[in-house]
């Protein structure tokens, strides 16, 4: 994200955050500051400093306006998309079986309905998991790790994970288990395309993930530096939570097949599979997010994500540099998982 | 087995053996009414699961028969009489000061339906060759075996093994609190450096006693008898030690010459450390290998291989034991049991 924008975007994120969570949120977490050790900025897409103007959305400001995407006879108000007391879903038929608190949550209590964030069909967007066809085994582990402390952000100022603590603590050992075993059973499907350039779109912030500046608002192409660019396809389907759009990453030239060669000393598919796409209780890396994929190896390194079974990665991440997890990141991001991927193990 | 009792004892198994399955086949045992009772693999590995000789007299005991005699063992000063060893309520220990932490209910006097764990895992959880070292295993492992257990994820590849049918039905009497206390108390135990793997062209005859391999006492024909290519010899140092669940006593395995350094080759191939430690000494949740009995290492990597054993962990070893012959698996685990395990091992994480 070029510094400028960053400045500019700020104040929208916390206003458009802090609005969106007024209505479920009781107690906003106070104002984290940075952390002490240098961070991808590009993977944990920090909060830019307040006061900047909100980036202009794609989506109207009225709550009773009618918002249509491309594809979808159905129509949504902008009120039902800011998903207040359900999630927006523009293809309910795809989302049947969808528990309570996937599709309605318990906001009076402090549980955000999962599919919110994750999206209907668990696709979830880069600044938080791709919970589609994770292991229910998986997924419990990760609820009790963000209960006990074990599972934390190496940025204090990740706010989704800091809610994400708050929801797992209120959420009731049935509710989880029922929105594992959900989530388990939707495919998993690439949606992700990595391209290799030496220039990616200028971005900026918004509604929590980095997305093209639009050409008439000062956007084009820049060099790409150290870093993945990984944005929406379509601004208006990401901010209307469209669970088919695609995103494209942009990674440095060359990042793939260091990626590649990476994965093979760190040996990833011992416990991943031989083509990245998950094993027994252990996640698919295939086609995930790379800003995801870095952010949970450098936690792991830092020792924010610190669980039991976080602990068999300990020694590789100790042992890779950002860079590393970058290239590695981009490389497992660019494979397809199997196409019949759909059920995991249930246990 | 030794050899020269073997040619012996072949015909009495084989038609013991027969008549068993015939039996289970036609009128199945109560508690295998539910389950289809599954045909033993034709190459399963023997000296590993020490399947029962049915009908063969018991070879006699180091201990006496009457339950009022005192005995004492070469070290600790107490003694305790031959029926408090029978542990019908409670687990005798030796060396109560080599445990740490208070010894949990549950652990120590079992409950209705659930033995305690230490009649057969001995008060340290290192157990013996034909059940499971669960000393220092990290509580996560421990709770998923039980609960595989309970699912019936966790059988033995030999419907014969007793023991592992027993431990489902604990498995099923137990509760989470009570997994948790005896996943905690053992977690905390250290694993003793207890074994050594000799490389050898002979190892002692053996009989089946009490549920394991011992060596058969010169006095009564034993000696030592040129060792199979693909087996592993695993014998308590001494019987009475064994017979009496001496914590401190150590364990020999014998192995065919070549055996380390074929198993240490199969270790780097199949990428074992990745998950099991750089010297095998278990990693997070995931269970030591080194210095455990090559034979319990064996008949798990066998039950996966078979689909016996199949909890949600398992899968990941899926792959790896797909992979491996029954050969490698035996060099494997007898290079594993050949290491150290950590000097002072500490206590595991408790989640």
């Amino acid at each position: 994200m070029s510094r400028m924008q960053g400045a500019l975007v700020a104040v929208v994120l916390v206003f458009l955050g802090a609005s969106v969570l007024a209505g479920q949120q009781p107690t906003p977490a106070p104002a984290a500051a940075p952390p002490a050790v240098h961070l991808p900025e590009w993977a944990y897409t920090p909060p830019n400093p307040p006061g900047a103007p909100p980036p202009p959305s794609s989506l109207p400001t009225d709550d009773n306006a009618v918002v249509r995407i491309p594809g979808v006879e159905r129509t949504l108000t902008r009120g039902q998309l800011r998903g207040v007391t359900e999630i927006p879903d523009w293809r309910p038929e795809e989302h049947t079986g969808a528990p309570a608190v996937v599709r309605v949550g318990r906001a009076a209590e402090g549980v955000r309905a999962c599919g919110f964030c994750h999206l209907a069909d668990g696709g979830g967007r880069p600044e938080n998991a791709s919970v589609n066809g994770l292991p229910v085994a998986y997924f419990l582990q990760q609820m009790e790790d963000f209960k006990s402390g074990a599972r934390d952000s190496a940025d204090p100022r990740k706010n989704n994970t800091n809610l994400m603590i708050t929801y797992a603590k209120n959420a009731t050992p049935a509710e989880i288990r029922a929105a594992a075993e959900y989530f388990a059973a939707k495919p998993y499907g690439k949606r992700i395309k990595v391209v290799e350039s030496r220039t990616a779109p200028k971005v900026r912030l918004q509604g929590g993930m980095h997305m093209p500046v639009p050409a008439a608002e000062g956007g084009g192409m820049e060099p790409i530096g150290e870093q993945i660019v990984e944005v929406p396809d379509d601004h208006l389907r990401a901010e209307a939570r469209d669970t088919r759009m695609g995103y494209t990453a942009y990674v440095p030239v060359g990042s793939l097949n260091r990626g590649k060669m990476l994965a093979a000393t760190y040996q990833c598919t011992t416990c991943h599979g031989a083509n990245l796409e998950g094993l027994g209780p252990v996640p698919a890396l295939a086609g995930r997010s790379p800003s995801y994929t870095t952010r949970q190896l450098y936690d792991m390194k830092l020792g924010a994500r610190k669980g039991p079974w976080a602990e068999l990665m300990t020694p590789i991440v100790q042992k890779m540099s950002l860079a590393d997890m970058m290239n590695v990141s981009a490389y497992a991001a660019s494979l397809s998982p199997p196409a019949a991927t759909t059920t995991r193990a249930a246990n | 087995m030794s050899r020269t009792p073997f040619a012996v004892v072949a015909v009495v198994l084989v038609a013991i053996g027969g008549s068993v399955v015939a039996q289970q086949q036609a009128a199945p045992a109560p508690a295998a009414a539910t389950a289809p009772v599954l045909p033993v693999p034709a190459d399963l590995p023997e000296w590993a699961y020490t399947p029962a000789v049915p009908g063969a007299p018991p070879p006699p005991s180091v201990l006496p028969a009457d339950d009022t005699v005192v005995i004492s063992i070469p070290g600790p000063t107490k003694t305790f009489t031959r029926g408090e060893l029978r542990a019908a309520k409670e687990t005798m220990d030796w060396y109560p000061e080599d445990r740490h932490g208070a010894v949990p209910d549950i652990v120590r006097f079992g409950k209705q339906g659930a033995r305690q764990c230490t009649l057969c895992h001995t008060p340290d959880g290192a157990g013996r060759p034909e059940n499971a070292p669960v000393s220092a295993y990290h509580p996560a492992y421990f709770m998923q075996q039980m609960q595989d257990y309970r699912n019936g994820l966790r059988k033995s590849a030999d419907p014969r093994k007793a023991n592992t049918n027993a431990m489902i039905a604990i498995a099923k009497a137990t509760n989470p609190e009570d997994d948790r206390a005896a996943a905690e108390y053992f977690a905390q135990q250290p694993y003793p450096r207890r074994m050594k793997v000799v490389e050898s062209k002979t190892a002692p005859k053996v009989r089946m006693q009490g549920g394991m391999y011992m060596a058969i006492p010169a006095a009564e024909g034993g000696g030592m008898v040129p060792i199979k290519a693909a087996e592993i010899v695993e014998v308590p140092d001494s019987n009475l030690g064994a017979e009496v669940r001496d914590t401190r006593m150590g364990y020999t395995a014998y192995v065919p010459p070549g055996t380390l350094n074929r198993g240490k080759q199969v270790a780097v191939r199949s990428q074992c450390a990745t998950c099991h430690g750089a010297n095998l000494e278990g990693l997070g949740p995931i269970p030591a290998l080194a210095g455990r009995s090559p034979s319990y290492t064996m008949r798990q990597l066998y039950d996966i291989k078979q689909g016996a054993r199949r909890g949600p962990w398992t899968e990941v070893m899926k792959p790896v034991a797909s992979g491996m012959s029954v050969q490698d698996m035996m060099n494997v685990s007898a290079y594993a049991a050949s290491l150290a395990p950590p000097a002072s091992a500490a206590p595991r994480g408790t989640r």
